[in-house]
């Protein structure tokens, strides 16, 4: 927990704006977006691993107020000594439960430190020095009450006696950038997720509900490669996307779609990103030098 | 003089080229301060810190498949050019081939199985591996 508060404590103006306001839009550079994007990164991973333990904590010192109280209302501790007791774990209860509180408040999508990082990351590699790239990032959580499309009739499933599905639509990572040999590449990320809430009655006859998720991510990516550099033909795709060729005078656009279906609403790979604009570029032979052999 | 003989680039490789502050302690390669690895404590290129660290970063099977969840992207990565090298060592090495656009003849990067334009390249027919225009840098 200190290390997180700490961490909480060490961001600058601009990067407790980022985790207030959980959206980030505009044209930065790559390496201006990563040196201010890394800290709220680790603020938030620290976060997510301390905010089990804060809360567990939080009701510990809960239940020992209650206990010390039973014990000193028993006259087993005199009041003297058993209301500061009692106070001091109450208070050290509500310390826990206030900051496990506040960093819920701020806490970022996973998809932020495990897919968008690591994709700008090595576009960083293709771009210029300096060169700015669009970026438009929502960094609420994929089942956040704004991003809610509907939810069906309630329905039975087994031994599931009720079953809602939650429907949710996160259009969360966009952008675009030039890199150094003249190629543009842009993205745009959709996912839809599917919440399915499902209560049943154990044997003891208690209801129980937990949620399971599932995830349709839409993964678009449009390369423009310039003729100068590149001529384009066809090729049969080595990953599972469907791809368009859109030849122009100067330009070549090839426009890549796949989806990447997942069992639970966690972050899935970069790989299959950074994988479809590697497609465009499979598919792209240097062209040849003016005047020369071609 | 020559500049740095590091390559820069992911989906597409280029040459470097800017000013060698050193040389590259396992290579022997001048090279720039950019592609100095911190990680080695600046002993060592980027390239050659990446292909000594870059598979335990991206777990490659001999066969080049990668695993369904790449291990490449740890939760506490700095997303640095450490990492982004070790990831494009590991990419590399699972089957993307490159076009590299330059002119250096090192054979440094003889085991990425890079594309570059060749001058007896005139067959625009095929995409083939082992085609004309695919020359091996």
């Amino acid at each position: 927990m200190k290390k997180t508060l700490a961490a909480l404590n060490a961001l600058t103006p601009e990067q407790k704006a980022v985790l207030q306001e959980k959206r980030l839009e505009g044209s930065y550079t790559p390496q201006a977006m990563l040196a201010l994007l890394r800290p709220v990164s680790e603020f938030d991973r620290l976060s997510d691993k301390s905010r089990v333990g804060i809360g567990c904590w939080s009701a510990v010192f809960f239940v020992l107020a209650v206990v010390c109280l039973i014990v000193t209302a028993n006259g087993v501790i005199p009041w003297l000594l058993g209301a500061p007791l009692i106070l001091g774990l109450l208070g050290a209860f509500l310390f826990f439960l206030v900051t496990v509180i506040r960093l819920s408040k701020v806490d970022l999508s996973n998809n932020f430190r495990q897919i968008a990082l690591p994709f700008v990351a090595i576009l960083r590699e293709d771009m210029e020095k300096g060169e700015p790239m669009q970026m438009k990032l929502d960094l609420t959580a994929p089942t956040a009450k704004t991003k809610k499309t509907g939810e069906s009739d309630a329905y039975a499933l087994g031994v599931y006696y009720k079953v809602v599905d939650h429907f949710y639509r996160d259009a969360w990572f966009e952008g675009s950038a030039w890199l150094a040999d003249g190629s543009s590449v842009s993205w745009a990320i959709v996912e839809d997720i599917t919440e399915s809430m499902r209560t049943k009655r154990n044997a003891r006859g208690k209801h129980k509900t937990k949620s399971k998720y599932r995830k349709i991510c839409h993964l678009a990516v449009d390369v423009t490669l310039p003729h100068k550099e590149y001529s384009v033909g066809a090729a049969e795709p080595s990953i599972d996307a469907k791809v368009k060729v859109k030849p122009a005078e100067k330009r070549t656009t090839l426009r890549l779609k796949r989806k990447v279906k997942i069992k639970s609403n966690e972050p899935w790979d970069v790989r299959a990103l950074i994988e479809l604009v590697a497609e465009a570029f499979r598919r792209a032979k240097p062209a040849a030098p003016a005047g020369g052999a071609a | 003089m020559m500049g740095c003989e590091c390559r820069g680039g992911f989906f597409a490789l280029r040459d470097c080229d800017q000013p060698v502050a050193t040389s590259c302690g396992t290579c022997g390669r001048g090279v720039c301060s950019r592609h100095l690895s911190p990680a080695s404590g600046f002993t060592q290129c980027l390239d050659c810190w990446a292909q000594g660290h870059g598979d335990e970063q991206q777990k490659v099977a001999d066969d080049g498949s990668v695993p369904a969840v790449d291990r490449s992207v740890a939760d506490d990565a700095a997303y640095d050019d450490d990492w982004a090298y070790g990831y494009r060592h590991g990419f590399y090495r699972s089957g993307y081939a490159p076009i590299y656009f330059g002119s250096h003849s090192s054979r440094y990067y003889d085991t990425y199985d890079t594309r570059s334009f060749d001058d007896d390249y005139g067959d625009e027919s095929g995409f083939s591996e082992g085609d004309g225009g695919f020359g091996d840098s």
